[in-house]
């Protein structure tokens, strides 16, 4: 996990305590804060669950238990271009494990992960709705459909050179 | 004066508090069920292993520690039904279990050993389970007090409870879900300095090898390394 800078971190800090003073001190706010954490981070960092649990009279591990619980939340941020690899029924049957898997090697990254230069991060999704173009790969906006491993590559290769110029 | 529940277990008769969970009322009356997860302290029954089937007249299989007796209840701790239902119960607890007994610092005080005659399985990875992945978890060796293996750890909750118990909440909690469920030990190091007395409850109760006190030479190479 990449640790965030001094700044970031005050950041993050003064976020939480702003999302916090919404919710009085009562457990069944877990949910809906920790969702709101990662509305503006877009991810829930080390100190957010910290903060969270003392504010609920909750332990850390309490927090991360529910937290981990769920695909719906990540740990680490949000790449400058997050891969989403759709893992959905129909995607699922024509091969998207496999192109998920290629995305891994590439990256050299697992699922919920993210590069060390912070340019992709990797995660898989449910179904999103365009079957017809089977197996679905989703980088930022754009779509890419009819995926295959040997396409991961050609995929990110324009991403990659932009990361490289910059 | 609380109430007495009389009832059957295997044609002897036994009497039992009101509110008394089958399993406990068949221990105290000396017959035993197979059991793991089991804490008869605990307000509610964990209910996780599924080793402690029973056969109810009239209900069929139920989990005998989070059922309460009642007036008449008529209970059979050895169908054949509820065997079968243990030995699959435990299959699934070692399905994907690192069983190096050999090497294990639980060898001989460890409860699934124990078990195994017991529900009549043999401690050597199920058929039906070879599939499954076998990559070993790194231990987890965040809190000096306590190690904690994920491939020896049967999931039971033992440890999470006493550890709410001592300290009024856990210290030590799941998570994750499926075959990636495990332990997580506190990432606050002033957390645990501040609030875990280091009792080693949590060791104590550990049915396997899946919670030790960090002793090994090994352990104590990671712990320097980690800082
Ligand atoms: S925890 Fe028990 S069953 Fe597992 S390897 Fe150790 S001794 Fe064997
Ligand atoms: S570490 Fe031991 S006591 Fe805790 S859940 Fe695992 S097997 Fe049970
Ligand atoms: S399953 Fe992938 S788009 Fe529907
Ligand atoms: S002892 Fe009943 S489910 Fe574990």
């Amino acid at each position: 996990m990449t640790a965030p800078s001094k700044d970031e971190e005050k950041q993050i800090t003064e976020g939480i305590r702003e999302i916090l003073s919404q919710y009085d001190k009562d457990k069944r706010h877990l949910i809906p804060i920790l969702q709101k954490v990662q509305q503006s981070f877009g991810y829930l960092p080390g100190i957010a669950t910290q903060k969270v649990a003392s504010h609920l009279e909750m332990t850390d591990v309490q927090v991360f238990g529910v937290a981990s619980f769920y695909n719906h939340f990540r740990f680490t941020p949000l790449g400058k271009h997050p891969v989403q690899m759709c893992m959905g029924t129909a995607c699922h049957m024509v091969g998207g494990g496999l192109v998920l898997e290629a995305l891994e090697r590439t990256l050299d990254i697992k699922v919920g992960g993210i590069t060390e230069d912070k340019e992709f991060s990797l995660d898989r999704v449910a179904c999103i709705g365009c079957c017809g173009l089977a197996p679905v790969m989703v980088i930022g906006e754009k779509i890419y459909p009819k995926m295959s491993p040997t396409k991961v590559d050609e995929a990110l290769v324009n991403l990659k050179m932009e990361a490289e110029e910059d | 004066m609380t109430e007495l529940i009389k009832l059957t277990i295997n044609d002897t008769q036994v009497e039992a508090e009101k509110g008394t969970k089958i399993l406990s009322a068949a221990l105290d009356a000396g017959i035993y069920i197979p059991n793991l997860c089991y804490l008869p302290e605990a307000d509610l029954p964990f209910g996780g292993c599924r080793l402690c089937y029973v056969e109810v007249e009239g209900r069929g299989p139920v989990t005998a520690c989070t059922q309460p007796v009642t007036n008449g209840m008529v209970v059979h701790t050895q169908t054949p039904e509820v065997e079968r239902l243990r030995r699959t119960a435990f299959k699934l607890l070692i399905a994907y279990h690192n069983l190096d007994c050999r090497n294990c610092p639980k060898n001989k005080k460890c409860e699934l050993q124990k078990l195994a005659p017991k529900v009549k399985v043999k401690l050597k990875t199920p058929e039906d389970f070879r599939d499954l992945p076998t990559d070993l978890l790194p231990p987890d060796t965040t809190n000096p007090y306590v190690t904690y293996d994920p491939n020896t750890c049967v999931l039971c909750g033992k440890c999470v409870h006493v550890c709410a118990q001592k300290n009024g909440e856990p210290l030590i909690d799941f998570a994750f879900r499926g075959y990636e469920t495990r332990l997580t030990m506190s990432s606050d190091i002033t957390l645990i300095e501040e609030k875990c007395p280091s009792c080693g409850q949590c060791v104590a109760i550990c049915p396997t090898a899946g919670l030790q006190t960090p002793t090994s030479s090994e352990s104590n190479a990671t712990l320097a390394e980690g800082g």
